[in-house]
């Protein structure tokens, strides 16, 4: 039986064609342009939907579906808009509503979203309703279709209110034009963080490069670049800021500025800036070049400790089980019980994602059976590092290569296999 | 002690941020706007540091009156004010040339404050600050800031250098 989508707009010509593109793609779908009968036929008729414009002359999109919400809090709604201011969009998206899209309309994007909320409507969803934490039964399912965000994010797993600001903020900057901040508390997973900026969706081929820290340098940042050098545009992730020693800032600071050594680059070029504390403490103290400092201009955002999401914790531990087991080439994934997953949710991460991946790794290394219950993190915890034979090494670094070839391809897998020739 | 130093590049950080959010310069302009800033800075010319200066008389990026018809304060023109001695009312000359900010009048615990940095957050919540919020702000051209915060003896590099 195909899915049923209440579609409101007063806008006749847009009615028609959102109507169009939803009964195109085999939904059975309902079109109303006054909103009080919208409201009346929500409450007679079973709907799996809901599409509303924001700006319309008898009410607002955003009070229509709080009325929606009120009668069936569970069913998703997607917001259509002409301009959105990205407050509005945050707001709209504490409201309830799984998708905002401003007009013109990306289609692909409207019915892929519309098929991701659709698949992730279940009854225990609700608007402001604490999710419980996964089990070892439910957690795969859960990160696997990344809850009710309206992005990929895969960094964290955007259950608790800070990581899904977090993931809402950089997805509403994500096409900044030349500089972003982002303030990580130590051991933060900087590399997933910029893999998830790269996948979101981008209107310009360019190029992700990522620098260490032993890349700042001229020569190895140009070879660096050279490779993207045939994109639009190229984004350059820096390492720890804070990490680098001030010659180091220096050569940061001609980058930036295209001086010396980079007056021959000649792509356009935007920086994603990692600092361990604010640029303002940093120029305070004297620590950053001014040039660099000036350049960095204003979006700056803070990263969430790990002990400020303990409802992220659970289903990233068990997605570190999965990615450590696969390295390790067992065959069954291990599994961490309830009350693993809940001795996890109540620590306290000083040093972040690194501690908890250290402890997953050491503990999938020790698991001999396919549970980790909480006495085996426990252990896992007070025993010294595991030593690895090569072959074990070998396979890991081997997954990094592929992984990273696979980024650098813009994840297209046949270009990835073509050049691995796998 | 104050840090004039940071103040002046903070405020001059989001100063250039906001004329680019709201589109009033490009981001080449700005660019090359804060090379000329660091330039005058590692010179040590820190007395004439202002990006809006560099913005609108040296690269004459953008019209200033944009600035005055889409600012919330009342429009004076300062030079055209018998300007007391900040110092009188307990302000330093370096907070005023770090922020482009200068007091022209006390009454009622209020400051009446000229500045052509109201698009600035960083300058105006040290000042809110500073003065418990007890300020009546006023926007005035950058030409008649300049000649009147000339007319204070220049202090802020040895301010900074100490």
């Amino acid at each position: 039986m195909p899915k049923s989508i209440l579609i409101l707009d007063d806008d006749e010509t847009f009615n028609t064609l959102l109507t169009d593109i939803f009964a195109h793609a085999d939904y059975s779908v309902t079109s109303i342009k006054d909103p009080e009968l919208a409201i009346e036929s929500f409450k007679n008729h079973h709907y799996d939907l809901v599409v509303t414009d924001q700006k319309m002359p008898k009410i607002l999109g955003i009070d229509f579906i709080k009325q929606i919400k009120n009668i069936r809090p569970e069913i998703p709604c997607i917001m259509v808009s002409g301009y959105l201011d990205p407050e509005s969009i945050r707001q709209l998206v504490k409201e309830g509503v799984g998708g905002v899209f401003l007009k013109p309309l990306n289609v692909f994007s409207l019915l892929d979203k519309t098929a991701e909320l659709l698949k992730s409507l279940h009854p225990e969803i609700k608007k402001g309703r604490t999710l419980p934490l996964p089990t070892a039964e439910n957690h795969k399912e859960r990160h696997s279709t990344d809850t009710l965000h309206p992005c990929s994010f895969k960094a964290f797993p955007c259950n608790s209110p800070k990581t899904n600001e977090f993931a809402y903020w950089l997805y509403t900057h994500h096409n900044f034009k030349t500089s972003l901040v982002l303030i990580a508390p130590p051991g933060t997973h900087l590399k997933e963080i910029s893999f998830d900026l790269n996948r979101f969706p981008k209107n310009v081929n360019e190029n992700f490069v990522f620098l260490n820290k032993e890349d700042i340098e001229p020569n190895a940042i140009l070879k660096a670049i050279k490779p993207a050098e045939h994109q639009d545009r190229i984004t350059i992730v820096t390492p720890m800021v804070t990490d680098l020693s001030p010659e180091q800032l220096r050569v940061l600071e001609d980058l930036v500025s295209k001086k010396n050594k980079f007056e021959e680059i000649k792509k356009p070029m935007r920086f994603l800036f990692f600092f361990s504390k604010s640029p303002d403490r940093l120029i305070e103290e004297n620590k950053i070049p001014e040039g660099l400092y000036l350049f960095l201009g204003t979006l700056e955002f803070t990263v969430p400790k790990l002990s400020e999401c303990p409802e992220d914790v659970p289903i990233l531990a068990q997605h570190l089980v999965t990615q450590e087991a696969k390295i390790l080439g067992r065959r069954e994934i291990p599994k961490l019980n309830t009350a693993a997953l809940t001795h996890l949710a109540q620590q306290s991460w000083p040093n972040n994602f690194e501690e908890l991946k250290a402890l997953i790794e050491k503990a999938v290394k020790r698991a001999t059976n396919n549970q980790i219950t909480e006495e085996d993190l426990k252990k896992a915890s007070e025993s010294t590092p595991v030593v690895l034979d090569l072959k074990t090494l070998l396979k890991a670094d081997r997954d990094d290569y592929m992984q990273a070839v696979y980024v650098l391809t813009g994840y297209d897998i046949e270009t990835t296999k073509a050049l691995l020739r796998i | 002690m104050e840090n004039f130093r940071s103040l002046i590049l903070r405020s001059n950080r989001y100063l250039g941020s906001a004329l680019l959010e709201a589109n009033y310069i490009t981001q080449q302009q700005l660019e090359e706007a804060n090379d000329i800033l660091v330039a005058k800075l590692k010179s040590g010319n820190w007395q004439d540091s202002s990006l809006l200066k560099i913005l609108l008389f040296d690269l004459n990026a953008f019209q200033e009156s944009i600035l005055w018809e889409t600012s919330q304060n009342t429009l004076i023109d300062i030079a055209s004010y018998n300007i007391p001695d900040p110092k009188a009312l307990g302000i330093s000359h370096e907070l005023c040339k770090s922020t482009w900010c200068l007091p022209f009048g006390h009454e009622e615990k209020f400051y009446f404050i000229a500045t052509s940095y109201s698009l600035c957050k960083p300058a105006i919540d040290y000042w809110e600050d500073k003065l418990d919020g007890k300020i009546i702000w006023y926007t005035t051209p950058m030409e008649s800031l300049i000649a009147m915060l000339h007319k204070l003896p220049n202090t802020l590099q040895s301010a900074i250098s100490h």
